[in-house]
């Protein structure tokens, strides 16, 4: 027998005990043996202090077998529902289908190595490449001694090339190498409580090879990190401040704050007001009625700009001192040289 | 006959079926996994892929996993 099949055969007998343990474990579900010998050490001290005659000693023991009764069901429902959900493994899969699981892992996928002494059944993917991204392959490390328990399992990333954002997110949906399961969490679960490694390394597999781009950590389209609108830096996931009106990425130095409403926009969206020089949004300017320019509330008034309002009064001003023309004489023959004035006679030409 | 059939679409529940003598392997997914595309599919017979066409025999053990199977 070669030095692999005696690892993958020793490997198996520790973790076809490993199951038969869980299996003893299910049954050793703790009954709160100590929250009822509470109840019953309080009840038996009222008993005795009625019998005594001693209404105050039982006033104070009542409200302390409440509490105790309350903290015995509690117990006894944890202890229903552990019963409930680890009901033991029907199927418990023999030594023999171990030893097989092990075998036809090492044909379905590359590199199926066993560490015995940190009870590690580890294998190896072939690169993992996600709408054109190489994420390298990864590592499904199984501990079969958490078999049973939660977090039995990680996916290590062997060639690192993770999200720009997010050092720990070497996959979309893999994150300090905890793999979100997704569909995947129902059948992987069932995989692993009955015992069925070949299934459950199969099953990771096709979880890791597949992209769900409604429900990522880092979604592929922004893995290398999104450039700032403004200046074009790669900005971090926590770099990034977003424009309120475009609703573009910006990074926080180009970030320009609307002096109104002090929303955050890219330079397009905060133009600066011509009369003040500060920057405002589009919902806090208006137009000047005179000039057509966008300018802030405070640089308008009477819907005009300063520049403006000078004018329109200017205008206004010099409307109101002109001399009116006199009534137009139809019937005169003669040209008016000089406008009529009152007590003056018209001098013919 | 008596075979395991395992289905990973959904819960994943592995279960003792009987089944006709003669049952091929494409017939017993068109049974239990009723999806008109077998290639979206990795069917293993025994944790070994096969022909469609095999025929199935007393104690195999048949799984049939998404190719796609979406995380979160």
């Amino acid at each position: 027998m070669v030095d692999q099949e005696r690892s993958m055969l020793r490997a198996s007998a520790r973790i076809h005990d490993r199951l038969v343990e869980i299996g003893r474990e299910i049954l050793e579900t703790p009954v709160p043996d100590a929250a009822w010998l509470e109840c019953r050490r309080i009840a038996r001290g009222m008993v005795k202090a009625h019998g005594h005659g001693w209404h105050l000693a039982v006033r104070r023991l009542r409200p302390q077998l409440v509490y105790a009764l309350n903290t015995c069901r509690r117990r006894l429902d944890e202890a229903q529902s552990q019963f409930d959900n680890a009901a033991p493994n029907p199927n418990l899969p023999s030594l023999h289908d171990v030893f097989n699981d092990l075998t036809a892992l090492e044909r379905e996928l590359a590199d199926v190595r066993a560490d015995l002494k940190r009870a590690k059944l580890s294998v190896v993917t072939d690169d993992i490449v996600l709408e054109g991204i190489d994420l390298g392959r990864f590592e499904i490390l199984l501990d079969w001694s958490l078999l049973g328990r939660s977090l039995a399992y990680e996916v290590v990333a062997l060639d690192p090339n993770p999200a720009a954002s997010s050092s720990e997110t070497t996959h979309p949906h893999v994150q300090a190498n905890q793999l979100c399961e997704g569909d995947g969490r129902a059948p992987i679960r069932q995989a692993l409580a009955e015992g069925r490694l070949f299934d459950f390394f199969l099953l990771v597999r096709q979880v890791i090879q597949t992209y769900n781009s409604a429900s990522a950590y880092v979604s592929l389209t922004e893995w290398h990190g999104v450039d700032c609108r403004d200046c074009g830096r790669s900005l971090g996931e926590d770099e990034r401040d977003h424009c309120n009106e475009c609703g573009e990425e910006v990074c926080y130095d180009c970030s320009i704050l609307c002096r109104d409403c002090d929303r955050s926009f890219c330079s397009d969206c905060a133009p600066r007001c011509p009369g003040c020089e500060e920057t405002f949004c589009a919902s806090c300017r208006s137009r000047c009625a005179g000039c057509g320019e966008l300018f802030c509330e405070e640089c308008l008034a009477d819907d005009r700009c300063s520049s403006c309002r000078k004018t329109h009064e200017e205008e206004t001003e010099n409307a109101d001192g002109q001399i009116p023309e006199g009534p137009s004489d139809q019937t005169s023959p003669y040209p008016s040289v000089q406008p009529v004035r009152l007590g003056e006679a018209g001098v013919p030409a | 006959m008596r075979v395991l059939a395992i289905n990973h679409d959904g819960g994943g529940f592995a279960d003792y079926l009987e089944i006709p003598e003669g049952t091929t392997v494409k017939e017993l997914f068109e049974r239990q996994v009723q999806s008109p595309n077998p290639e979206n599919y990795l069917i293993r017979v025994n944790r070994q892929p096969v022909p469609a066409d095999q025929v199935l025999q007393e104690g195999d053990r048949i799984s049939f996993t998404p190719t796609k199977i979406e995380g979160a």
